[in-house]
């Protein structure tokens, strides 16, 4: 179990509240396929995903950034227990959806990249490296099924 | 993933913005990469002060900078024209080239930080395809 100190709790709840779940979650989704487009094999059923303009501009794609974004809200209100909250997501991706967990570590740089655009100095390094803490746990608990 | 002429001309347009800030971005990123990912700390145990904007971290981010002007210079050839700087992270340095990835995720969220409206995914995937072959670059004369 990952060990956070108050610190900890309260910067990594700063940031979250600071995101809005609409306006970042379609920016990151968009990002992750533009910047590893290999992770469209998941999303055969989105529909145009062939150009940046047409990933840009998809809804579903909005939609599912915003979703997934909606899950992570799951992890900041359960810190101390993230393999538990997260294992049917986890055991989803693996049995049923079929993603390599290596994507999750993918999605995590795109998220932490789109909140360093969106917050500029203020995601300072102190901050990012509690970010980074708390993202990686995320990346752990979504790989914890996968066995 | 070899980088396309269009790749070329988006690393090369944000290249000229980001290297007018040469006396911060490096440092910024070696600072962040220090604090965020503690396992790099082990081939800085030398310095006397590791934190990020310490005189050390910011003269020696300095010069990484430098290493990735020179290879926007040689975009063109980057498997050949880093052989110097390879054989020095092969041989005297002697990184684990996994280390690699990770400055260049750091160099990236600093960029992000001062540059967002740039840094679109566009020129995200351009950036990173562009630090991806200067990691194989730098990793050449390793084995």
């Amino acid at each position: 179990m990952v060990k956070w100190t108050e610190l900890e709790r309260s910067t990594v709840k700063a940031i979250w509240e600071k995101i809005d779940i609409d306006e970042i979650g379609s920016q990151i989704w968009a990002r992750v396929l533009i910047v590893y487009p290999w992770t469209e094999r998941y999303f055969g059923s989105f529909g145009d995903l062939f150009t940046i303009t047409a990933i840009l501009k998809n809804d579903k794609v909005a939609a599912h950034g915003r979703m997934v974004l909606k899950a992570l809200d799951k992890a900041v209100n359960n810190m101390d227990n993230m393999k538990r909250t997260y294992a049917d997501l986890s055991r989803l991706h693996f049995q049923k959806l079929e993603v390599d967990p290596d994507s999750f570590r993918l999605l995590a740089d795109c998220i932490t990249i789109t909140i360093a655009c969106k917050f500029k100095s203020a995601l300072s390094p102190q901050s990012q490296a509690i970010w980074q803490k708390f993202i990686s746990a995320v990346v752990d608990a979504m790989s914890s099924q996968y066995r | 993933m070899s980088l396309t002429e269009k790749d070329k001309a988006a690393v090369k347009a944000l290249w000229a913005k980001v290297s007018k800030a040469v006396d911060t971005v490096g440092g910024e990123a070696l600072g962040r990469m220090l604090l965020v990912y503690p396992q790099t700390k082990t081939y800085f145990s030398h310095w006397p002060d590791l934190n990020p904007g310490s005189e050390p971290v910011m003269v020696h981010g300095k010069l990484i900078l430098g290493g990735v002007t020179e290879a926007v210079s040689k975009i063109d050839n980057l498997s050949g024209g880093l052989l110097e700087l390879s054989e020095l992270h092969a041989f005297k340095l002697r990184v684990d080239p996994s280390n690699f990835k990770i400055l260049a995720q750091s160099l990236m969220v600093v960029i992000a930080t001062m540059f967002p409206k740039d840094f679109t995914p566009e020129t995200h995937v351009a950036f990173d395809k562009f630090l991806a072959a200067v990691a194989l670059g730098l990793s050449e004369k390793y084995r």
